[in-house]
């Protein structure tokens, strides 16, 4: 093998694109399975939002009572601006999350204002129960 | 390109929430969410006859861009009193998916607008 420029320009692509690869496999190690689901809605959907995340196998589900702030500056004149809201904690799985939000906002309609907002967070690390619960093998 | 979204909590005294959304709204962003909830930290054990005494807070969730976070997080610190770190705490969390934004993004829109 000739150690000319060239080659030696192409064994340092080589390792670096293999460098690269090891360090997206450990990211991907590391990354997480499980997601928080929020879902905030006015109180009278709490229900209505629960047996759709009951019926999507969403088992773990914490409601929480809580308080919106509208921005519009005539209901805050008019001490309109708190609303009561329901907030829906639970946990589901990185791969579902897109249906579940998908299928979310075609019942609730999120586009449209005031009618709620849907979010996830990314959870990195959750004990061994809650893992196993949710059918994933360590 | 997708717009990236933050969770900005902030954690204060009951009666404080107020001035956390306020200083949100001036510094960006739309408004907020409140939850109650009861504080346990080290430095608030106090107890009258024998009955500890847990703290009423304030939990308020604010649904920011990233852009706009650390504004609106050094307006809280700064308008809420929480640089001691006495009195509340705010931290974020990224967000991975997200609805519900259209007016939000409206709003952005017409700032850019003007």
């Amino acid at each position: 093998m000739n150690f000319n420029h060239n080659n030696i320009l192409k064994c340092q692509n080589i390792l670096a694109s293999l460098k690269e690869e090891k360090m997206e496999e450990k990211v991907n190690k590391k990354s997480p399975i499980i997601e928080l689901l929020m879902v905030i809605v006015s109180r009278e959907d709490d229900e209505k939002a629960m047996k759709i995340l009951d019926n999507l196998h969403v088992d773990l589900q914490l409601l929480s009572l809580g308080f919106g702030t509208a921005d519009s500056t005539l209901s805050d004149y008019l001490g309109l601006d708190i609303k009561e809201k329901a907030i829906i904690f639970s946990i589901i799985k990185l791969k579902d999350s897109e249906d579940i939000l998908k299928i979310l906002n075609d019942k609730f309609n999120f586009k449209e204002k005031n009618t709620g907002v849907a979010l996830t967070i990314p959870i990195k690390s959750a004990t061994y129960n809650l893992i196993d619960k949710m059918g994933f093998v360590l | 390109m997708e717009k990236k979204f933050e969770l900005i909590i902030s954690i204060v005294k009951r009666g404080q929430s107020d001035k956390v959304v306020s200083a949100s709204r001036e510094a960006g962003a739309t408004g907020g969410t409140i939850i109650y909830g009861r504080g346990t930290s080290l430095r608030n054990n106090d107890s009258i006859m024998g009955m500890k005494i847990q703290p009423e807070k304030e939990v308020i969730l604010t649904l920011v861009e990233e852009s706009t976070k650390e504004n609106v997080m050094k307006k809280i610190c700064k308008d809420a009193g929480l640089d001691s770190g006495k009195d509340g705490i705010v931290f974020s969390l990224p967000v991975n998916n997200i609805l519900g934004t259209k007016k939000f993004l409206e709003k952005e829109k017409d700032k850019k607008k003007k």
